[in-house]
Order: structure tokens, then sequence, then C-alpha cells
């Protein structure tokens, strides 16, 4: 069932902050979606297309916030991210300027539009940038909300958006929002991390591990910078089995930062980095197709939680300690 | 006209001396553009509070060309935005007056160096003071190699599409990138059409000629729509030091030996000139 687009999410959280606040801008490389048009109706001066031009977007964008402006631009995520990667970085990150990216195509959700296309690089891209906070919501109603959270920050953000829409995962609490991510199903065996799109993949597969027997917790880790840490230092200490899904490169994603997250938490969880391959996907990419490849969909997530969950849970006895285990 | 000659021999004396005393710098692209800050800080042309950097009525000022940043050094230090007696940590561990420009220090307002970015965010300042109903101006000191970035004319589409007139862009047109000709690189000519042809209000003056870098920036359209301004001034690169001037080997290249003096006693020359 289709939930609320998380385009028309943002755009109406936009919206509304633009009809209070004539200082807010929203800058786009000619790329359409319909809040956006809506907005241009009733806010023209404050809707501009810079044309196909991003590294101009992002330093207009800056130059915008530098005179005491709100601004996002939109445009499509593998564009507004590497195109013009030196702007954010100095003209938006340097200054800590109130410029928010939105940007939508997450993963493979332009899977059938080729390598051009393809939003699964910018994660770690986007982390490297000092002072940029990066979210990648799982529905709708999580993107809009963090429109709020971004634009109440006044500084350097970027928005994941994907093309699918989803029913909601569940509510958001403030504190949620806050934390940067929520639990979504709880269990003792293993703990399932999983980012954007791959969030609905691993509530379904926590279901079906559920009915052989591995109780997983699912997170959903909206906000990928800063991380999520009060929230999942607690959960990696505990849990015997870690898992993190993402519809992103294996380098510098989810995955990336819960190595690193673990590692300074000094636990010793089993570890399963579940992602696409560091490679260029060329041709017509199928995203179903692809993510059973990968192993990322929820038939692939369920296997690794009957594998990994059960035979840690065999050879542990009652709940298993977090670092007791010393991996081959 | 004389005190603001004096002013300029001035200024590149203390950009020699800057450099010599931290033995780095980009000495020869800073000369290049000394008449032009003159007149941009001296001769009228930019409204700034040295007292009050954050004024917000303030123009705003970027130096796109930021390796040239020992020229806005020694104007912003004679202004009184710092005290000049910093100007000897240039360079040094922990000093807000780095090898490139950094808002650390007052008087920059963002940082630059990486080249191509400086027209762009212009641009948004330009537009956001029109959009607020404000009378300043951006204005944005560009290098000619730095007309190589392909992002410089994405910028000036979108400020000649949106008739930026409170936008000024001056070219610091030296003919020299950074070991060679722009025109042997990727040549630039005819560049003075490639700006009429995306709108841009053209002035070709001698970069080196105050009194007619201050017509070429005259009467600038504040707070009113038009066509966004580029002054492209004609200067020498090295300009003031004769074994440095047009040179492809001086581009961040420091005097060794008998060359310093040698400059020194150029530089004295000149400024005694005009005294």
């Amino acid at each position: 069932m289709a939930g609320l687009d998380p385009r028309d999410a943002v755009f109406d959280a936009i919206a509304q902050r633009a009809a209070q606040d004539p200082r807010v801008f929203v800058l786009t490389n000619d790329m359409g979606a319909l809040g956006l048009d809506a907005l241009r109706a009733t806010r023209p001066a404050q809707v501009i297309n810079v044309g196909i031009a991003e590294q101009n977007m992002i330093s207009v964008a800056a130059g915008l916030a530098l005179g005491g402006n709100l601004v996002f631009t939109y445009g499509i995520l593998s564009h507004v991210t590497a195109r013009c990667y030196e702007q954010l970085r100095l003209d938006v990150c340097a200054h800590r300027l109130p410029v928010i990216g939105l940007g939508v195509g997450s993963g493979l959700s332009y899977g059938a539009d080729g390598p051009t296309h393809h939003g699964i690089y910018d994660i770690g891209l986007l982390r490297a940038l000092p002072g940029m906070t990066v979210y990648n919501p799982a529905d709708g109603m999580t993107a809009g909300a963090v429109v709020y959270e971004a634009a109440a920050a006044r500084g350097p953000a970027f928005i994941r958006m994907d093309k699918e829409a989803p029913e909601p995962h569940a509510t958001l609490s403030a504190a949620e929002l806050g934390a940067g991510a929520r639990v979504l199903a709880t269990g003792k065996d293993a703990l399932v991390i999983a980012t954007g799109c791959s969030v609905g993949r691993a509530v379904t597969a926590a279901a079906h591990a559920r009915d052989s027997g591995v109780d997983a917790t699912v997170v959903d880790c909206f906000r990928l910078k800063p991380v999520p840490e009060s929230l999942l230092r607690p959960l990696l200490r505990a849990a015997p089995l870690v898992v993190t899904v993402e519809e992103h490169s294996s380098v510098g994603g989810l995955g990336s930062l819960v190595a690193e997250l673990i590692a300074d938490e000094g636990v010793n969880p089993t570890f399963r980095r579940l992602s696409l391959n560091d490679d260029v996907y060329l041709g017509a990419t199928g995203r179903a197709g692809a993510e059973r490849v990968a192993g990322i969909d929820a038939a692939g997530i369920v296997r690794v939680l009957q594998a990994d969950g059960s035979a840690r849970r065999d050879r542990t006895p009652g709940m298993a300690r977090a670092g007791t285990e010393v991996r081959a | 006209m004389d005190a603001l000659e004096q002013k300029a021999a001035a200024v590149r004396l203390q950009v020699m001396e800057t450099a010599l005393a931290a033995g780095k710098g980009h000495v020869p692209p800073a000369f290049s553009w000394v008449e032009i800050g003159v007149t941009l800080f001296h001769g009228g042309v930019l409204r700034v509070r040295p007292g009050d950097p954050a004024w917000l009525a303030r123009d705003r000022f970027i130096l796109s060309k930021g390796h040239g940043c020992l020229t806005l050094y020694a104007l912003l230090a004679d202004l009184g935005f710092f005290p000049s007696s910093e100007l000897a940590t240039f360079a040094r561990d922990g000093s807000r007056i780095a090898g490139h420009p950094d808002p650390l220090l007052p008087g920059v307002e963002v940082v630059s160096g990486s080249l191509g970015h400086g027209l762009g965010l212009a641009a948004g300042l330009a537009l956001s003071a029109r959009h607020e109903g404000a009378e300043w101006i951006a204005a944005t000191v560009l290098g000619d190699g730095e007309c190589h970035e392909g992002s410089i004319w994405e910028a000036a589409a979108f400020a000649s599409h949106h008739r930026l007139g409170n936008l000024l862009a001056i070219v610091d047109r030296n003919r020299l990138g950074a070991t060679t000709s722009t025109e042997r690189s990727s040549a630039l000519e005819p560049f003075a059409d490639r700006w009429r042809a995306v709108g841009w209000d053209v002035r070709e003056v001698d970069g080196h000629d105050i009194g007619a870098l201050q017509t070429a920036c005259d009467d600038l359209p504040r707070g009113r729509s038009g066509p966004p301004r580029v002054v492209i001034a004609e200067t020498i690169k090295g300009k003031g030091v004769s074994f440095m001037e047009s040179s492809e080997s001086w581009h961040h290249r420091m005097p060794r030996g008998s060359e310093i003096d040698e400059a020194r006693s150029q530089l004295v020359h000149a400024l005694e000139g005009v005294s």
C-alpha cells in the first residue's frame, strides 16, 4: 500500500515554513516535483530554478544563506552530491551555513536509469563533510519531520529521499526524532540496523525470522550523521549478532558507521554488513533483482538471521553476553 | 589620485615584507590586483566599517582568487580591520592570517582559494540583498585563469538571468595562470565578448590605472535590477618588481639572495616616487 511520498512530505513541510518566513528559498537544478510546483505558485520569488548547474546552485545557496536566508537545494541525489561536492565542503560546511540538500533517488530508486542515477555512493561522501547532518528517512512521515529538525538546527544538512512511498513504519516521537533512530521491533537474538528503503525489508525479515525462532530488534537509523549513539550504543552492547542493511555501496555507509561504533564501543558481536557491492552497476538495474542478488532483500536478511542468529543462540546458553565471542 | 597611488605603492611593499617574513606567499598574483583593491577599498567603491566588520549594511567583498590574499591582508590591516602588527603572523601556526583567506579574520567574508567559487557566492549574496530590498552590493575579484572553471560561467549566466545589477565582478586579467599563459593552456579570448554574450555590462580598463578603475566601478545600481557588471582589468602579474612582471616563473616563487634586495629597492623607490 502506498503511503505519503517523501517528496510531498518534504515540500509540504517547507511550504509551511515558507508561509511564515520570507527568508526561505528553494533552489533546484531543473528538477520537478508536485510539491515544488505548489510552493512556486504561492511563493514564486522564493523558488528558483538555477538550470542544470549544480556547482552554481550550491554556491548561490551558500551566498543566500550568508545573507541570512534558510535555503533548500533540490535535485537527483547522485547529481547534487558528487557534482558539487567541493561547493558543499567549502561554501556550505566551512561556514556552517543553513543550506539543506534534498536529493531524490536514494539507493536504486532510479535503478533502471543506469549508474549515472544510482544513489549508492553518497552516504560515504556526505558523512565526510564536517558539520553536515545526514538524514535518510524510511517513510514520508519521517521525511517531513526531519525537515523541521534540520530547519531548526540552522546548519548544513542533507535529506536523502527515496522514490518508494511506504506506509509509515511506526509513529515517530519527538524523542526518537531527536535521537535520530527508532526501535521498530525488539528481540534478544539479534540487532538489525537498517536505513532508508531497507528498513521495510528488515521489518518484514524480522517477522519471518521470528516465526523460525530468532527474535531480532529492528532499528530504523534515519539519521546517519551525527550517528544516533545514545540509542545504538546500549543496543550494540547487548546484541550477540548485529546486522546492518542498506541499499548503498559497502564503502562508507551504514555498515561502515556501525563498524566504527562497534570498534569505539569495544564490543565484539557477530557482525554482518549487508549492502550493495563496491561496484558500478552498469545497464538497467532492477531494484528487486539487485537487492536479491546482494542479499539485502527481506529473504536475504532472513537467511542471515537464521544462520547467524540460530548458530549463536545454539552455542550460547541463555541470553548471550556481548563481547564474549572472538570470530575467526 | 596621488594619495591612492601612494597607497598602492605602500600595499605592494607591505605584501613583499609580509611574504619575506613568512618565507612564503603568492606575491606576483597579489601585485597584479593592488590598484583594483585600492580602488575598491579606498577609491569610494565599497562601503565597509572596519570597526564593525559585521555591519549588516556593508558591501560584501569576496576575493575569489584567494591566492592573491596578501594584498587583501595589507588593505584590511591598513583600514584597521585588525592590527597591522598581526601581519607578521602570516602563515604561521595558529594565525588567522592564513595562506588563503579565512573568515576568522575580520573583513574576510568566506574561505576562498579553491577557484571558481566566488562568483556564485557573490551572486547568492546579491540575490539576497535584492530580496530584502537592501542597498548593499556584492563584489568579487576573479583571476583570469580562474575563468577556466566551468562554475564561473554557470554563475555568470545565473547572475545575468536574474539581472543582478548589484553584483560587481572585476577580473584580474594578467594573462597568466599558475605555470603558463591563459591563452596557451585553454584560450580565454575573446574574453570580453564571452561576458557580453551572457549579458553582462562589460568595462575594459587598464587595471593599474586607479582613475580608470574608479570610472569603471562608478554608479553601481544599488538595490536595482539590471545587467551585472564585469570590469576586465588588464594587469601585469608581478607588477612593481621588474623581474617578476609577466613571468611564467613567478607565481608563488619567493625572491632569493640578491633578488630580495632588488625587489625591496624597486618597491621602496616606487613608494618614494609617489610621495
